[in-house]
């Protein structure tokens, strides 16, 4: 809404609660959030400190930093209600509260942008009709598993957060989550013990870098369980379960198989167990209480069948599907934001996170201005000489880049004789294939991608992330780098639509024409000048065939004078009276390291127009006397 | 070489041995004259002979005659005994008797006919021999015409026993004559496959091959399990010829990986003993898995040219433990073993397929690490000559004790504070940014006690809204400020000379407005204004009269825009025209 109201676009937020983030206001139930309010870095840049401030939300409101409203690293859901509540109102955003959206249809127009409209119905029968329709509406309905007993389960979102009520008592949890292992946390210290069940071996978030994965702040359990300290894990999948009451009323898990095969006329106390069979079958003791905390899913119930709004496949089907550029992919003009669009990166990047998806959301906005409103994506143009700096200031500041890694890329468009480029910020390279049509931009002579990954092979749930040598230091090995650190891809055309498809699988984008690695770097400060920007510059110089090295005015004059083709630095800075003079210390510098021919007999040379008949013969004939040597590395210049 | 060609003589005495270990009469002279009952008498059962029956020796015989005489040898060699029937003069019967008979050569096993042979196909040592044994060895040798029937033949050996394919340009030749040679030995264990069909062979192999010389398959079809696929081949490159068949054949029945468990010196394959290298990959217990895929691939590649082994590094002196993970062996005796470390299957394969390489990877390895860390020093070193200057002034401590650090907050009551702000945005870490930075603390040096005039400086890498907002798009870019108001950008040399100058001329206001002509003509003589007087600048001098003030106009748009670069003074008062 923010950008919208930015934009001067006409728009309404509707809001089943009476206030904004009501999830929040419930959840998480011990009201602790897990991402990260750092409130210090170091560092001034505000830009760069987003990428350690997870819970902030977008604006030009020095106001609406969220290290404002907490100071605790990881901060109380109720501060996050405040800091939404704030942003609403300080921001003026358009938003009708108390109004829950029941039902969407679809009514056919020519006329509309998207050849129809939406018609949203709320709960008192009022009808709304609106051109775009943006979903941002989250995953709010708890996932419920069935199985025979499965009315004895307690849900994570009512079951109660007092650890008295659990004293003494024997517990099992149902999922791995982080609301599995939060739930879990808060109980820790009053129960006999709990134990934990789901079907999938437990997925570190420092393991996988992904961070909707088991952090570490709430992994007390893991502790416990490899220490025997009474609390465990087991796998197994909550399909084949089933829970039997006793007559005391403690719970015990069997196997839904067993319920099949018995006898429907015996008691309960027929049912086979399994440790009937097997007398040591792990969760043989029977528990007190049964805990689901299974997560959340997309609300489907409210579309209509004509928008089909269909669940993701597999491990994505709490999201609905949607096409990389966050619209659904049967209903042109609807658009999914927020958690609920992180079918696009699930279990990879920060999409479905406030610290993920503040970006994704901005994507989409600049999309849109651009479908309905002609105004092309933001972009800077820059001389060629600035090429290696936006990168590598980018890389070292540009938070949406570090945040949705592998997902959001700043795209640099060649201009003909690579002579200046265009600079577009954050987009997102799953529709790289449509950039010119998405961004209204063109991308004539090539481009270059700039993204952030980590090592290929280096996160997943069964990795050892601590291994010796993890991480490169030496700018020839780069390739290998396994945290997060900028890679960047060199086009010569634009990758077409099917180049998308046939990519290999967890690349983010196609086999480039040429690719290059920043070496990873413990600060994330990618600034050695020897480190990242020569190897970087050297990539750059190769893919456009051209000298991008800086150099002091006296060299360029050297140039004009002995060369037909002079540096685009030369080019674009002496050649109109912008050359860089540099300090005696820094020239003495250079004619040390043999870099700069030493002209220290004459004075300045700057002063005297280039053209200047009198200066250029003496030049000259300086340049007959003194030996070619050391200036070898300029006449070897790769453009000639 | 001559160690290797003892070795195949060793093994084709083996093959003769083969040969004549089957019983043969024991007549001295090979090529026996008998009459004809004596001949149809002596016929044995199971023996083949070939006979050719004569009356007496017509003159156009006569070279033939030569030729069978000389085959009865070679023939002798596969217990076919070569007989001249004399047939007397008045015998009618039906070998005898008949004139167009004479001219033909019959083969018998037994007393049956086997088959007749005019004696045309019958123009040589080669032809006799390829064509008896070929109509000998009917069963063994399957001739096929057509693609269907090859892969019939193929199919049906799947799982069961390999096959070689030959194909050859016509019967009768020197090639056939070797294939049936082959296949009277071999003709037990692998199915022979013979055609002319030039077609076929088209069909068979991958590119254009050269239907003018023979061409002999081995297809892996026992070890076949997929149906839907037709066996592996492996071609051999050599000459058809009886030798290099008969080492191919044996190359092809040699395991595919020898596993090698004692000192790799002392080990002797196939390979080695038919002048072939042995290639070691060398495998450890917790690899040997993947060492044992890794050798299987390799040794597909390098079938028929070299000897794959899986040789246990326990018996690798450790020196080349660490540093190898193959090793080849050199049929030529005394050469020790090569211990090297490659990278891939390709490097093993090109080891072996060009073994002048093999010296200089060796040689060259050393070296080529030494250029290669040549080349990347090359690329390590920096050529950039202001980022290696600037470099190597790091660790000195620049004099900025003049110029304001500005940040977000402060930036824009700075600008307030006086008359003239300068701001210089720079990156810290951008090696130009911090040359000019050099420079302009030389300028603040300068300038020091100037009054109206703020020196200062913004980090762009702390501060980038600011940056962004004074649309910042190049590092490093200088800006004058008017008391907040106006700004101009300074894009002149980035030279402590030109920026003073600059922010000297910009302290005067652009035009200069002249109050007197007496003020005017010092401002010719560049005397005034005072402050400017030390400083060699351009000067400009409008003088308007009152009444053109569009022109005036113009003028002082003109001078805003080129604040810093030149002074212009302007004079219009009413005796403008006295100047």
């Amino acid at each position: 809404a923010y950008f919208l109201q930015r934009a001067g676009r006409d728009y309404v937020v509707f809001e089943r609660s009476h206030a904004p983030g009501s999830f929040f206001a419930l959840y998480p139930r011990h009201r602790k959030l897990i991402s990260i309010n750092k409130r210090y870095t170091g560092k001034s840049n505000s830009e760069f400190n987003l990428r350690h401030d997870w819970n902030s939300l977008l604006s030009h409101d020095h106001r609406l930093p969220f290290r404002h409203y907490s100071r605790d690293f990881y901060p109380s859901a109720d501060e996050m209600v405040r800091y939404l509540e704030d942003f609403a109102s300080l921001l003026k955003l358009q938003v009708q509260y108390n109004t829950a959206i029941i039902h969407v249809t679809l009514e056919r127009d020519e006329q509309a942008w998207n050849g129809h409209y939406f018609i949203l119905t709320d709960q008192d029968r009022q009808n709304y009709k609106c051109s775009c329709l943006l979903v941002a509406t989250g995953t709010w309905v708890p996932n419920v598993v069935n199985f025979p007993g499965s009315e004895y389960v307690e849900g994570y979102e009512t079951v109660s957060t007092n650890p008295e009520d659990f004293a003494g008592q024997t517990v099992l949890i149902l999922g791995r989550g982080n609301s599995a292992f939060e739930t879990a946390e808060n109980i820790l210290g009053v129960t006999n013990f709990i134990h934990m069940v789901s079907r999938s071996r437990v997925r570190l978030s420092w393991a996988t870098h992904y961070v909707g994965d088991l952090r570490a702040i709430n992994n007390g359990l893991l502790d416990n369980y490899q220490l025997k300290s009474l609390d465990g894990l087991l796998e197994g999948d909550l399909e084949d379960l089933a829970i039997v009451k006793d007559k005391k009323g403690k719970l015990h898990i069997t196997l839904r198989f067993y319920l099949e095969n018995r006898n429907i006329s015996a008691g309960t106390d027929s049912i086979t167990l399994p440790q009937d069979e097997l007398d040591n079958f792990a969760p043989r003791a029977p528990y007190d209480r049964v805990i689901r905390c299974l997560g959340w899913k997309f609300d489907f119930s409210i579309y209509n069948r004509s928008l089909k709004m269909m669940p993701g496949k597999g491990d994505k089907k709490k999201y609905p599907q949607i096409k990389p550029n966050y619209e659904s992919t049967s209903t042109r003009g609807l658009f999914v934001l927020g958690t609920a669009s992180h079918s696009i990166d699930f279990r990879k990047s920060a999409g479905g996170f406030i610290h993920g998806f503040r970006y994704t959301t901005r994507a989409v906005h600049r999309l849109l201005e651009k479908r309905h409103h002609g105004v092309s994506w933001p972009s800077t143009v820059y001389p060629v000489t600035q090429l290696t700096n936006s990168i590598i200031k980018r890389v070292n500041e540009a938070s949406g880049l570090y945040q949705m890694f592998s997902v959001l890329a700043d795209i640099i468009l060649l201009r003909e004789n690579a002579t200046a480029f265009e600079y577009l910020e954050e987009y997102p390279v799953g529709i790289l294939a449509e950039l010119e049509t998405q961004t209204g931009r063109k991308a004539p002579s090539g481009l270059f991608v700039v993204i952030m990954e980590y090592g290929k092979n280096f996160s997943g749930a069964d990795k050892d992330v601590f291994y010796y040598n993890r991480a490169v230091g030496e700018a020839q090995h780069a390739w290998q780098s396994n945290f997060l650190h900028p890679v960047i891809y060199y086009y010569k055309h634009l990758p077409t639509e099917h180049e998308m498809k046939l990519r290999p699988p967890d690349w983010p984008l196609p086999r480039p024409d040429a690719i290059h690695h920043i070496v990873e770097d413990f600060l994330t400060d990618w600034t050695a000048p020897n480190a990242h920007i020569l190897p970087l510059r050297r990539f750059l110089e190769n893919c456009l065939g051209t000298d991008l090295r800086n150099f002091f005015a006296e060299s360029c004059f050297l140039f004009a004078l002995t060369r037909q083709k002079l540096p685009p630095f030369c080019r674009q800075g002496y050649m109109r009276m912008q050359g860089l003079e540099g300090s005696e210390g820094l020239q003495r510098h250079a004619v040390e390291a043999g870099l700069l021919q030493d002209y220290s007999i004459t004075d300045f040379l700057g002063d005297r127009p280039p053209d200047s008949h009198k200066g250029s013969e003496d030049q000259l004939l300086r340049d007959h006397a003194v030996s070619v040597r050391p200036l070898q590395h300029l006449v070897n210049a790769k453009d000639e | 070489m001559s160690a290797q060609k003892d070795r195949w003589f060793s093994s084709f005495s083996f093959l003769l041995f083969c040969a004549s270990s089957i019983p043969t009469h024991g007549n001295a002279r090979v090529l026996q004259e008998l009459s004809p009952q004596r001949y149809f008498s002596a016929l044995q059962a199971g023996r083949a002979s070939l006979a050719y029956f004569s009356h007496n020796v017509s003159p156009a015989a006569q070279p033939f005659l030569e030729q069978i005489e000389d085959s009865a040898e070679a023939l002798q060699d596969y217990g076919i005994s070569v007989v001249k029937v004399n047939c007397p003069k008045e015998d009618v019967s039906r070998y005898c008797g008949k004139e167009n008979a004479l001219r033909k050569a019959y083969l018998f096993r037994g007393n049956m006919l086997i088959r007749e042979f005019p004696t045309d196909a019958l123009f040589d040592v080669n032809s006799i021999v390829a064509n008896v044994l070929f109509a000998l060895l009917f069963n063994e040798v399957k001739y096929v015409e057509t693609l269907a029937d090859l892969q019939n033949i193929e199919n049906a050996l799947k799982g069961k026993s390999n096959m070689v394919f030959a194909y050859v340009p016509a019967t009768g030749t020197a090639e056939h004559r070797a294939v049936m040679e082959a296949a009277f030995v071999y003709g037990t264990v692998h199915q022979f496959v013979l055609t002319t069909e030039a077609t076929l062979l088209k069909d068979t192999s991958s590119d254009e091959p050269d239907v003018s010389s023979a061409w002999l398959l081995f297809c892996h079809c026992q070890r076949a399990t997929d149906l839907a696929q037709p066996c592996r081949r492996t071609a051999m490159e050599q000459d058809l010829t009886i030798l290099n068949i008969h080492r191919h054949l044996k190359l092809m029945g040699a395991p595919l990986v020898t596993e090698v468990a004692e000192d790799p010196e002392k080990v002797s394959t196939v390979h080695l003993q038919l002048g072939l290298p042995l290639v070691f990959i060398l495998s450890q217990k917790e690899t040997y898995e993947a060492d044992r895929r890794t050798a299987e691939f390799v040794a597909w590649q390098l079938l028929g040219k070299a000897g794959v082994a899986l040789l246990s590094r326990d018996f690798v002196g450790l020196n080349v433990l660490r540093r190898s993970n193959i090793a080849l062996k050199t049929p030529d005796e005394g050469m020790p073993i090569k211990y090297l470390l490659l990278e891939d299957t390709d490097d093993v394969i090109t080891l072996v397929e060009d073994k002048n390489k093999v010296k200089q990877i060796q040689e060259g390895e050393e070296e080529e690490e030494d250029e290669d860390e040549k080349e990347n020093n090359n690329q390590d070193i920096q050529d950039d000559e202001v980022v290696e200057a600037v470099s190597r002034d790091k660790k000195r401590e620049l004099p900025l004790e003049q110029i304001h650090v500005l940040t977000e907050e402060t930036f824009h009551s700075a600008l307030l504070e006086t008359a003239r702000t300068v701001v210089l945005f720079y990156a810290s870490w951008e090696a130009v940014s911090l040359a000019v930075l050099q420079s302009y603390a030389e300028v603040a040096d300068h300038l020091e006690g100037t009054q109206g005039v703020l020196l200062s400086r913004v980090n762009c890498w702390d501060w980038p809204v600011i940056c962004t907002e004074e649309n910042v798009t190049q590092f490093p870019t200088i800006k004058i400020y008017e008391k907040g108001e106006r700004s101009v950008m300074y894009n002149g040399m980035w030279g402590t000379k030109e920026l003073t100058i600059f922010i000297m001329l910009s302290r005067v206001s652009c035009p200069l407005k002249l109050a007197t002509i007496d003020e005017a003509e010092r401002y010719l003589r560049g005397e005034f204004p005072s402050e400017l007087s030390s400083y060699h600048h351009t000067s400009l001098l409008g003088v308007f009269s009152t009444a053109t003030s569009e022109a005036r106009e113009a003028f002082e748009e003109a001078g805003n825009i080129l604040s810093g670069r030149v002074t212009m003074g302007i004079y219009f008062e009413d005796d403008a025209l006295a100047l």
